[in-house]
């Protein structure tokens, strides 16, 4: 585990450093002149003086790793600069857009697993029952219907016509209820199929049959037999669906004007509010990989077999 | 299998008969006749704008399955030809390759979808290079290590003793075998960049007006989903249709090959 761990952190480290100089020369993709456009050259007038001056503040002048290595110090002290629009430090931006985020995508883990996990165990063991027809279609549809179309139908079932929730917006918890429900179900339904998938090959092992044979009970061996083998894959597939995670909840806060992370980059893209959208790249994306690295350390714990057999070989 | 396959073929057609045939314009506005009922003229009627919904749906459905067929192709052969070359061709390549990879990962995709929008402007253009960006690397490391197992294999073995150059065994010995698993995750993505592509037409920030995007179609018919329903339905269900077809051919393509 110490080896993994010094492996794990010196990969990262420079994976680290690739991405964030990616992340830094994506402003300088920007066609033409930044600084030009930074001034909006096309509807004010400016001098060569002024140009020169934001030139010089913006370190622009300087060679590019000299910029690369100013602007990393700068971003392993937090400090990701400042709002072109509003001049608020990007941090700050973020602490309160991603308190919001973190609310809504909490909310629809805890739906997902509350669909996932019932829906999936109950089609494994009883695949002629209602209920395990109904987690059939539920994974199908899920998995088939995009989420603001999902969305827009709970909102138009349940904030427009029942008026039950409001409708967008964030105030009090009433108005988390139907995004992270939509989030809930379109990541949820995914789990139904392989959670059902992944029991039924557990299930088939001879372990378990011998188990049975033994006589213990049929709960203790869904419990303590069934469920820790069947939690791998399970896991794995969670690590990769953070990063869609992501990507799924920007498209519904918009959807819902949920004042998160996701709302503010797309309003930063409209606005073009570069630093905003640089912080976002570095930080959502050191994000993603730390809960990939510790979502690969469970996997490590879990089958410590599969990987002893790699040092050997 | 076939039958699913023509599913996502049949938009491509009806895009192509579209150019073809002398249908509504779906570009034209007419405002005398927004959200009109479906008639002879308009077949599934006006939006509200007067624009023709069936000739803008085909039209949508030819850009937007077109676009994803296309980085799903482009993405996967990138990913075959490094990773066949890293793997087995040139394994010296096989360092500078995995590290490549295993650091653009990292990227999620719709986080440098939305930042790439960002900086070259909201498009489809910076919408597919996002993904092409992102995409090749999961082929890449699929082909990589499918290429690996395969390598040890006996035959592959005997070509070597045989004396084949490199590269004519892996067209020939390892490529079929590798073909299939590629072929399923291709038709599986198709779906998933169909989606995507529709999700960030729906924010605005795929496919810009005037060209249609099913996401973006159902993205304006929104306003009007009490008083005019079929504004969302109809791109609704020809997203639900695509999907579910790709979906079920990627399942078809896993039973065919027996994966």
């Amino acid at each position: 585990m110490k080896r993994f761990v010094a492996r794990k952190s010196l990969e990262w480290g420079l994976a680290f450093l690739v991405f964030t100089f990616f992340s830094f020369l994506l402003l300088r993709l920007v066609p033409g002149d930044p600084v030009l456009y930074l001034l909006k050259v096309d509807e004010l007038n400016v001098d060569v003086a002024e140009i020169d001056r934001l030139r010089e503040e913006l370190g622009f002048t300087a060679p590019v790793w000299v910029q690369y290595v100013n602007w990393l110090t700068q971003v392993l002290q937090l400090n990701l600069g400042n709002s072109l629009i509003t001049g608020q430090p990007v941090t700050q931006l973020f602490m309160d857009n991603y308190a919001a985020t973190f609310e809504l995508a909490a909310g629809g883990i805890f739906v997902a697993i509350a669909l996932a996990v019932p829906f999936g165990t109950i089609s494994a063991f009883r695949p002629k029952s209602v209920s395990a027809k109904l987690a059939t279609g539920l994974s199908v549809v899920g998995s088939s219907v995009p989420s603001f179309l999902i969305g827009l139908i709970l909102m138009y079932v349940f904030a427009v016509s029942l008026q039950w929730f409001p409708v967008m917006g964030r105030n009090g918890w009433d108005s988390l209820v139907l995004p992270s429900l939509t989030l809930g179900i379109a990541v949820g339904c995914v789990y139904i199929r392989l959670i059902r998938s992944t029991l039924l090959d557990v299930m088939a092992s001879d372990y378990v049959a011998m188990a049975r044979v033994r006589g213990i009970r049929s709960r203790t061996v869904l419990i303590r037999y069934i469920t820790r083998a069947a939690l791998p894959p399970v896991i794995s597939m969670f690590g990769v669906s953070v990063a869609s995670l992501m990507g799924g909840v920007v498209v519904l806060e918009v959807l819902f004007a949920y004042p998160g992370v996701g709302k503010l980059m797309v309003d930063s893209v409209l606005r073009r509010d570069f630093p905003v959208l640089q912080g976002y790249l570095v930080f959502t994306t050191c994000l993603v990989a730390s809960i990939n690295l510790v979502t690969n350390g469970m996997l490590r714990l879990l089958q410590p077999h599969l990987y002893r057999k790699d040092v050997s070989r | 299998m076939k039958k699913h396959f023509f599913i996502i073929c049949g938009c491509l057609f009806f895009a192509v008969l579209y150019a073809i045939t002398s249908m509504a314009d779906p570009f034209v506005t007419d405002v005398t006749n927004r959200l009109a009922e479906p008639s002879q003229q308009n077949l599934l009627g006006t939006d509200h704008l007067g624009r023709d919904i069936f000739s803008r749906l085909l039209l949508a459905g030819g850009i937007t399955v077109g676009l994803s067929t296309a980085i799903v192709l482009v993405t996967a052969t990138i990913g075959v030809l490094l990773g066949t070359m890293s793997g087995f061709v040139y394994r010296r390549l096989e360092p500078i390759v995995t590290k490549v990879t295993d650091a653009t990962i990292i990227f999620p995709d719709t986080v440098l979808a939305i930042v790439l929008a960002g900086v070259l402007g909201p498009s489809i253009q910076s919408l597919v290079l996002a993904i092409s960006l992102i995409k090749w690397t999961s082929y890449t490391r699929l082909v990589h290590t499918l290429v690996l197992q395969e390598s040890t294999k006996g035959h592959v073995l005997a070509a070597r003793v045989n004396g084949l150059t490199k590269p004519k065994i892996a067209l020939r010995h390892v490529l079929p075998a590798v073909c299939p698993h590629v072929l399923v995750v291709m038709s599986l993505d198709l779906g998933k960049v169909i989606l995507l592509i529709s999700a960030f037409s729906f924010i605005g920030l795929g496919v810009q007006l005037p060209f249609p995007e099913w996401g973006g179609m159902i993205s304006e018919g929104r306003h009007y989903l009490v008083t005019n329903p079929m504004l969302v339905f109809w791109p609704a269900l020809c997203i639900v249709l695509t999907i579910i077809g790709s979906t079920r051919l990627s399942a078809k393509l896993t039973r065919h090959f027996q994966i």
